[in-house]
Protein backbone atom coordinates (compact mmCIF):
# COMPACT_ATOMS: atom_id res chain seq x y z
CA UNK A 1 0.00 0.00 0.00
CA UNK A 2 1.56 3.39 -1.36
CA UNK A 3 1.80 5.81 1.60
CA UNK A 4 -1.18 8.59 1.51
CA UNK A 5 -0.15 11.42 2.73
CA UNK A 6 -2.92 13.85 2.52
CA UNK A 7 -5.26 11.76 5.10
CA UNK A 8 -4.97 11.66 8.74
CA UNK A 9 -6.47 9.76 10.62
CA UNK A 10 -8.73 10.59 14.37
CA UNK A 11 -8.23 7.75 17.01
CA UNK A 12 -10.50 8.21 19.93
CA UNK A 13 -13.09 5.88 21.93
CA UNK A 14 -15.43 9.27 22.23
CA UNK A 15 -17.76 10.03 19.45
CA UNK A 16 -17.88 13.52 20.98
CA UNK A 17 -13.86 14.00 21.09
CA UNK A 18 -13.90 12.89 17.24
CA UNK A 19 -16.19 15.26 15.68
CA UNK A 20 -14.46 17.77 17.74
CA UNK A 21 -11.16 17.11 16.40
CA UNK A 22 -13.14 16.47 12.97
CA UNK A 23 -14.42 19.91 12.64
CA UNK A 24 -11.11 21.59 13.77
CA UNK A 25 -9.49 19.96 11.15
CA UNK A 26 -11.91 21.06 8.25
CA UNK A 27 -11.80 24.60 9.67
CA UNK A 28 -8.32 24.45 8.93
CA UNK A 29 -8.54 23.51 5.38
CA UNK A 30 -8.49 19.14 5.44
CA UNK A 31 -11.25 17.59 2.87
CA UNK A 32 -13.85 15.84 5.08
CA UNK A 33 -12.89 12.92 2.40
CA UNK A 34 -9.55 12.93 3.88
CA UNK A 35 -10.41 12.77 7.41
CA UNK A 36 -10.69 9.13 8.90
CA UNK A 37 -11.80 7.85 12.08
CA UNK A 38 -11.27 5.03 14.22
CA UNK A 39 -12.42 4.30 18.19
CA UNK A 40 -9.48 2.12 19.36
CA UNK A 41 -5.44 1.39 18.74
CA UNK A 42 -6.70 -1.93 17.39
CA UNK A 43 -8.84 -0.57 14.83
CA UNK A 44 -6.34 2.79 14.17
CA UNK A 45 -3.67 0.10 12.97
CA UNK A 46 -5.91 -1.90 10.62
CA UNK A 47 -7.01 0.62 8.82
CA UNK A 48 -3.09 2.30 8.86
CA UNK A 49 -1.77 -0.98 7.44
CA UNK A 50 -5.12 -1.21 5.03
CA UNK A 51 -4.82 2.07 3.87
CA UNK A 52 -1.55 3.31 3.91
CA UNK A 53 -1.98 6.37 5.93
CA UNK A 54 0.74 7.78 7.89
CA UNK A 55 -0.97 10.97 9.48
CA UNK A 56 -2.07 10.15 13.19
CA UNK A 57 -3.45 12.04 15.76
CA UNK A 58 -4.20 9.85 18.31
CA UNK A 59 -6.06 9.93 22.34
CA UNK A 60 -3.52 8.54 24.95
CA UNK A 61 -6.31 6.73 27.37
CA UNK A 62 -8.32 4.32 25.48
CA UNK A 63 -9.82 0.85 26.67
CA UNK A 64 -7.95 -1.36 23.40
CA UNK A 65 -4.71 -0.90 22.74
CA UNK A 66 -3.93 2.76 24.21
CA UNK A 67 -2.11 5.41 22.38
CA UNK A 68 1.08 4.44 23.41
CA UNK A 69 0.60 0.85 22.61
CA UNK A 70 -0.32 2.22 19.78
CA UNK A 71 2.73 4.23 18.74
CA UNK A 72 5.01 1.66 20.70
CA UNK A 73 4.21 -0.45 17.93
CA UNK A 74 4.34 1.11 14.76
CA UNK A 75 7.52 2.99 15.79
CA UNK A 76 9.10 0.69 17.84
CA UNK A 77 8.46 -2.48 16.85
CA UNK A 78 7.63 -2.07 13.10
CA UNK A 79 10.30 0.96 13.53
CA UNK A 80 7.49 3.11 10.74
CA UNK A 81 9.60 6.16 10.18
CA UNK A 82 7.18 7.44 8.00
CA UNK A 83 4.92 8.00 10.32
CA UNK A 84 3.30 11.24 11.71
CA UNK A 85 2.49 10.50 15.19
CA UNK A 86 0.84 13.52 17.58
CA UNK A 87 -0.79 11.94 20.77
CA UNK A 88 -3.30 13.69 22.63
CA UNK A 89 -4.69 13.65 26.34
CA UNK A 90 -6.29 14.54 29.33
CA UNK A 91 -4.02 13.29 31.65
CA UNK A 92 -1.38 15.80 32.91
CA UNK A 93 1.03 15.85 30.04
CA UNK A 94 4.19 15.25 32.84
CA UNK A 95 3.27 11.40 32.77
CA UNK A 96 2.89 10.76 29.44
CA UNK A 97 5.94 12.27 28.27
CA UNK A 98 7.69 10.59 31.02
CA UNK A 99 6.01 6.87 29.98
CA UNK A 100 7.15 7.73 26.44
CA UNK A 101 10.94 9.07 27.69
CA UNK A 102 11.27 5.27 29.20
CA UNK A 103 10.50 3.90 25.96
CA UNK A 104 12.32 5.92 23.67
CA UNK A 105 9.66 7.49 21.81
CA UNK A 106 10.07 11.12 21.41
CA UNK A 107 6.71 12.33 19.68
CA UNK A 108 4.43 15.40 20.24
CA UNK A 109 1.77 15.51 23.06
CA UNK A 110 -0.77 17.77 23.43
CA UNK A 111 -3.54 18.69 26.06
CA UNK A 112 -6.94 17.75 25.20
CA UNK A 113 -8.20 20.82 26.85
CA UNK A 114 -7.30 22.79 24.06
CA UNK A 115 -8.90 20.50 21.59
CA UNK A 116 -11.22 23.90 21.20
CA UNK A 117 -8.36 26.18 20.45
CA UNK A 118 -5.67 26.23 17.74
CA UNK A 119 -3.70 23.35 17.94
CA UNK A 120 -5.11 22.35 15.08
CA UNK A 121 -4.33 25.27 13.28
CA UNK A 122 -3.09 24.90 9.55
CA UNK A 123 0.53 26.34 10.92
CA UNK A 124 0.15 23.82 13.68
CA UNK A 125 -0.57 20.83 11.55
CA UNK A 126 2.26 21.87 9.10
CA UNK A 127 4.70 21.75 11.92
CA UNK A 128 3.40 17.99 12.71
CA UNK A 129 2.31 16.89 9.10
CA UNK A 130 3.92 18.89 6.50
CA UNK A 131 2.96 16.56 3.87
CA UNK A 132 -0.84 16.81 4.72
CA UNK A 133 0.10 20.96 4.70
CA UNK A 134 1.30 20.79 1.41
CA UNK A 135 -1.73 18.89 0.23
CA UNK A 136 -4.17 21.90 1.97
CA UNK A 137 -6.19 24.56 -0.34
CA UNK A 138 -3.49 27.78 -0.70
CA UNK A 139 -6.21 30.50 0.67
CA UNK A 140 -6.60 28.22 3.91
CA UNK A 141 -3.12 27.92 5.18
CA UNK B 1 -39.92 26.22 -0.23
CA UNK B 2 -37.12 25.11 1.59
CA UNK B 3 -36.98 21.58 3.52
CA UNK B 4 -36.76 20.86 6.61
CA UNK B 5 -32.93 20.65 7.78
CA UNK B 6 -32.21 16.66 9.86
CA UNK B 7 -32.26 18.48 12.88
CA UNK B 8 -35.50 20.06 12.70
CA UNK B 9 -37.22 17.45 13.88
CA UNK B 10 -35.83 16.99 17.27
CA UNK B 11 -36.30 20.56 17.74
CA UNK B 12 -39.01 21.98 20.47
CA UNK B 13 -41.52 24.40 19.05
CA UNK B 14 -40.48 27.74 18.76
CA UNK B 15 -42.41 31.42 19.28
CA UNK B 16 -41.60 33.80 16.27
CA UNK B 17 -43.31 36.87 17.03
CA UNK B 18 -44.19 38.96 13.88
CA UNK B 19 -45.17 42.73 13.96
CA UNK B 20 -46.76 43.10 10.41
CA UNK B 21 -49.93 45.72 10.04
CA UNK B 22 -50.41 43.91 6.09
CA UNK B 23 -52.31 40.79 6.63
CA UNK B 24 -50.97 39.62 2.70
CA UNK B 25 -47.59 40.28 4.44
CA UNK B 26 -48.22 37.88 7.67
CA UNK B 27 -49.91 35.42 5.84
CA UNK B 28 -47.32 34.43 3.73
CA UNK B 29 -44.60 35.25 6.47
CA UNK B 30 -47.08 32.86 8.89
CA UNK B 31 -46.91 29.91 5.77
CA UNK B 32 -43.12 30.20 5.75
CA UNK B 33 -42.48 30.16 9.70
CA UNK B 34 -45.16 27.09 9.44
CA UNK B 35 -42.95 25.37 7.37
CA UNK B 36 -40.79 24.73 10.59
CA UNK B 37 -43.30 23.72 12.99
CA UNK B 38 -42.65 27.43 14.31
CA UNK B 39 -45.42 28.61 15.80
CA UNK B 40 -46.09 32.28 15.40
CA UNK B 41 -48.20 34.87 17.30
CA UNK B 42 -49.36 38.18 15.15
CA UNK B 43 -48.98 42.02 16.49
CA UNK B 44 -50.69 44.39 13.76
CA UNK B 45 -48.69 47.44 15.33
CA UNK B 46 -45.64 48.16 17.68
CA UNK B 47 -48.17 49.20 20.42
CA UNK B 48 -49.82 45.86 20.31
CA UNK B 49 -46.48 43.96 20.19
CA UNK B 50 -45.52 45.67 23.72
CA UNK B 51 -48.67 44.91 25.27
CA UNK B 52 -47.80 41.19 24.05
CA UNK B 53 -44.81 40.89 25.35
CA UNK B 54 -45.50 42.86 28.73
CA UNK B 55 -47.68 39.65 29.49
CA UNK B 56 -45.42 37.06 28.19
CA UNK B 57 -42.06 37.73 26.77
CA UNK B 58 -41.17 33.91 25.59
CA UNK B 59 -40.06 33.96 22.27
CA UNK B 60 -37.22 33.31 20.74
CA UNK B 61 -37.49 36.00 17.59
CA UNK B 62 -39.48 39.16 16.60
CA UNK B 63 -39.75 39.71 12.97
CA UNK B 64 -40.20 43.79 13.02
CA UNK B 65 -41.81 45.85 10.15
CA UNK B 66 -40.52 48.70 10.13
CA UNK B 67 -43.40 51.18 8.46
CA UNK B 68 -46.22 50.89 11.04
CA UNK B 69 -48.69 52.84 11.22
CA UNK B 70 -48.71 54.76 15.06
CA UNK B 71 -45.54 53.42 16.69
CA UNK B 72 -43.00 52.65 14.11
CA UNK B 73 -40.85 49.42 14.12
CA UNK B 74 -37.50 51.06 15.46
CA UNK B 75 -39.43 53.03 18.74
CA UNK B 76 -40.74 49.33 18.99
CA UNK B 77 -37.49 47.83 19.21
CA UNK B 78 -36.07 50.74 20.61
CA UNK B 79 -38.53 50.06 23.86
CA UNK B 80 -38.60 45.75 23.69
CA UNK B 81 -34.44 46.49 24.13
CA UNK B 82 -35.36 48.77 27.38
CA UNK B 83 -37.44 46.05 29.22
CA UNK B 84 -34.87 43.06 31.07
CA UNK B 85 -37.77 40.74 30.38
CA UNK B 86 -36.97 40.43 26.63
CA UNK B 87 -34.50 42.65 25.33
CA UNK B 88 -32.42 39.21 24.67
CA UNK B 89 -34.77 38.42 22.29
CA UNK B 90 -33.52 39.09 18.75
CA UNK B 91 -35.38 41.83 16.35
CA UNK B 92 -34.55 41.10 13.00
CA UNK B 93 -36.44 43.96 10.63
CA UNK B 94 -38.65 43.16 7.64
CA UNK B 95 -37.46 46.12 5.62
CA UNK B 96 -37.72 47.05 1.79
CA UNK B 97 -34.95 49.72 2.53
CA UNK B 98 -31.76 50.67 0.78
CA UNK B 99 -28.64 48.72 2.25
CA UNK B 100 -27.61 52.46 3.88
CA UNK B 101 -31.06 52.69 5.38
CA UNK B 102 -30.96 49.02 6.71
CA UNK B 103 -27.78 49.58 8.04
CA UNK B 104 -29.39 52.43 10.16
CA UNK B 105 -31.64 50.13 11.38
CA UNK B 106 -29.04 48.06 13.29
CA UNK B 107 -27.25 51.05 14.63
CA UNK B 108 -30.96 51.97 16.12
CA UNK B 109 -30.82 48.97 17.80
CA UNK B 110 -32.26 46.56 15.46
CA UNK B 111 -30.63 42.98 15.73
CA UNK B 112 -30.68 42.24 11.80
CA UNK B 113 -32.67 42.57 8.59
CA UNK B 114 -33.90 40.68 6.23
CA UNK B 115 -35.50 41.86 2.78
CA UNK B 116 -39.29 42.36 2.64
CA UNK B 117 -39.09 40.29 -0.42
CA UNK B 118 -37.72 37.79 1.21
CA UNK B 119 -36.93 34.12 0.57
CA UNK B 120 -37.33 31.71 2.82
CA UNK B 121 -34.07 30.39 2.65
CA UNK B 122 -33.08 34.45 3.28
CA UNK B 123 -35.55 34.72 6.35
CA UNK B 124 -34.36 30.81 7.78
CA UNK B 125 -31.18 31.54 7.72
CA UNK B 126 -31.51 34.91 9.29
CA UNK B 127 -33.79 33.60 12.03
CA UNK B 128 -30.84 30.79 12.43
CA UNK B 129 -28.13 32.81 12.49
CA UNK B 130 -30.23 35.20 15.64
CA UNK B 131 -31.49 32.24 17.32
CA UNK B 132 -27.70 31.33 18.35
CA UNK B 133 -27.04 35.29 19.64
CA UNK B 134 -30.29 35.67 21.52
CA UNK B 135 -29.55 32.34 23.18
CA UNK B 136 -25.91 33.23 24.03
CA UNK B 137 -27.49 36.86 25.55
CA UNK B 138 -30.19 34.34 27.61
CA UNK B 139 -27.31 31.88 28.42
CA UNK B 140 -25.38 35.27 30.05
CA UNK B 141 -29.06 36.68 31.54
CA UNK B 142 -29.76 36.73 35.00
CA UNK B 143 -30.63 33.14 35.17
CA UNK B 144 -27.04 31.77 34.76
CA UNK B 145 -25.51 34.41 37.11
CA UNK B 146 -23.02 33.30 39.17
CA UNK B 147 -24.34 31.51 42.36
CA UNK B 148 -21.51 30.13 43.72
CA UNK B 149 -21.20 26.86 41.77
CA UNK B 150 -20.28 26.63 38.30
CA UNK B 151 -22.47 27.13 35.67
CA UNK B 152 -24.25 24.22 33.56
CA UNK B 153 -22.03 25.21 30.34
CA UNK B 154 -20.39 28.68 29.27
CA UNK B 155 -22.43 28.80 26.02
CA UNK B 156 -20.83 32.01 25.04
CA UNK B 157 -17.17 30.44 24.79
CA UNK B 158 -19.12 27.16 22.69
CA UNK B 159 -20.59 29.45 20.60
CA UNK B 160 -17.56 31.45 19.96
CA UNK B 161 -15.90 28.49 18.53
CA UNK B 162 -18.63 26.89 16.98
CA UNK B 163 -20.77 30.20 15.74
CA UNK B 164 -23.43 27.60 13.68
CA UNK B 165 -26.48 26.12 15.04
CA UNK B 166 -26.49 23.16 13.23
CA UNK B 167 -22.82 21.83 14.16
CA UNK B 168 -23.65 22.74 18.12
CA UNK B 169 -26.53 20.51 17.79
CA UNK B 170 -24.37 17.92 16.25
CA UNK B 171 -21.85 18.74 18.82
CA UNK B 172 -24.25 18.43 21.49
CA UNK B 173 -25.56 14.82 20.28
CA UNK B 174 -22.25 13.24 20.34
CA UNK B 175 -21.22 14.98 23.37
CA UNK B 176 -24.98 13.18 25.05
CA UNK B 177 -24.23 9.80 23.35
CA UNK B 178 -20.68 9.60 24.84
CA UNK B 179 -21.71 10.85 28.22
CA UNK B 180 -24.96 8.74 28.89
CA UNK B 181 -22.88 5.99 27.99
CA UNK B 182 -20.03 6.83 30.58
CA UNK B 183 -22.75 7.56 33.43
CA UNK B 184 -24.37 4.10 33.16
CA UNK B 185 -20.75 2.63 32.98
CA UNK B 186 -20.05 4.84 36.46
CA UNK B 187 -23.31 3.71 37.33
CA UNK B 188 -22.23 0.26 37.12
CA UNK B 189 -18.55 0.91 38.79
CA UNK B 190 -20.02 2.74 41.70
CA UNK B 191 -22.34 -0.32 42.35
CA UNK B 192 -19.10 -2.83 42.29
CA UNK B 193 -17.11 -0.73 43.82
CA UNK B 194 -14.95 -0.50 41.15
CA UNK B 195 -12.24 1.77 41.65
CA UNK B 196 -10.10 1.71 38.33
CA UNK B 197 -13.85 1.95 36.55
CA UNK B 198 -14.89 4.47 38.39
CA UNK B 199 -11.60 6.63 37.71
CA UNK B 200 -11.66 5.83 33.67
CA UNK B 201 -15.57 7.22 33.62
CA UNK B 202 -14.46 10.26 35.69
CA UNK B 203 -11.57 10.73 33.27
CA UNK B 204 -13.50 10.73 30.61
CA UNK B 205 -16.47 12.90 31.57
CA UNK B 206 -13.54 15.32 33.02
CA UNK B 207 -11.92 15.98 29.25
CA UNK B 208 -15.24 15.51 27.37
CA UNK B 209 -16.21 18.39 29.53
CA UNK B 210 -14.03 20.77 29.43
CA UNK B 211 -14.19 20.56 25.98
CA UNK B 212 -17.82 21.17 25.94
CA UNK B 213 -17.80 23.58 28.26
CA UNK B 214 -20.17 21.65 30.85
CA UNK B 215 -18.59 23.27 34.02
CA UNK B 216 -21.03 21.79 36.32
CA UNK B 217 -20.72 18.07 35.27
CA UNK B 218 -16.29 18.47 35.02
CA UNK B 219 -16.81 20.00 38.33
CA UNK B 220 -18.71 16.92 39.78
CA UNK B 221 -16.60 14.06 38.07
CA UNK B 222 -13.62 16.20 39.49
CA UNK B 223 -14.99 15.96 42.84
CA UNK B 224 -16.05 12.48 43.01
CA UNK B 225 -12.45 11.23 41.53
CA UNK B 226 -10.79 13.13 44.08
CA UNK B 227 -13.56 11.23 46.49
CA UNK B 228 -12.18 7.66 45.22
CA UNK B 229 -8.67 8.53 45.58
CA UNK B 230 -9.03 9.63 48.96
CA UNK B 231 -10.85 6.44 49.71
CA UNK B 232 -13.87 8.37 51.24
CA UNK B 233 -16.91 6.34 50.37
CA UNK B 234 -19.59 8.72 51.91
CA UNK B 235 -18.29 11.64 50.17
CA UNK B 236 -17.98 9.58 46.88
CA UNK B 237 -21.38 8.23 47.64
CA UNK B 238 -22.66 12.31 47.45
CA UNK B 239 -20.18 13.15 44.59
CA UNK B 240 -21.93 10.79 42.40
CA UNK B 241 -25.51 12.08 43.07
CA UNK B 242 -24.09 15.54 42.07
CA UNK B 243 -22.36 14.34 38.78
CA UNK B 244 -25.84 12.69 38.08
CA UNK B 245 -27.50 15.83 38.74
CA UNK B 246 -25.15 17.65 36.55
CA UNK B 247 -25.37 15.51 33.90
CA UNK B 248 -29.35 15.63 33.49
CA UNK B 249 -29.09 19.56 34.75
CA UNK B 250 -26.53 19.55 31.75
CA UNK B 251 -29.31 18.24 29.25
CA UNK B 252 -31.68 20.52 30.36
CA UNK B 253 -29.59 23.49 29.74
CA UNK B 254 -28.47 22.17 26.43
CA UNK B 255 -32.24 21.13 25.04
CA UNK B 256 -33.61 24.77 26.23
CA UNK B 257 -30.74 26.58 24.51
CA UNK B 258 -30.61 24.42 21.00
CA UNK B 259 -34.27 23.42 21.09
CA UNK B 260 -33.22 20.25 20.66
CA UNK B 261 -34.20 16.91 21.74
CA UNK B 262 -31.87 15.23 23.66
CA UNK B 263 -33.35 12.30 25.64
CA UNK B 264 -31.90 9.69 27.70
CA UNK B 265 -32.15 6.04 25.91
Amino acid sequence: MPPDYSTILIVDNAEFIRMVVRLRLEGAGVAPKNIREAENGREAYALLVAEGIVNILCDYEMAVMDGIELASKLLIAEQRRDLRFVLFSGTPLAKITTALAKIGLDIPVVPKTRLRESWTRPDTLGAWFPELAVSLPQQQK
Amino acid sequence: MVSPSADDGARKTMRIMVVEDVDFNLAILTAILAERGWQTVAAASGEAALDILAQDPDFQIILMDIGLPGMDGVEATRRIKENPACRAIPVIALTAETAAAQERLLAAGLDGYVEKNFDPDQLFAAIDKHLLVGRSRQAAGPASAASGEPPDLDFKALFATYADEAILCRIAKAFFTDADKQIILLGEAMAASDQEGILACCHSLRGSSAIFTAKKLGAAAKELDTCIRQEKKNEADSAWHRVRAAHESLRGTVSNRLNLSLQND
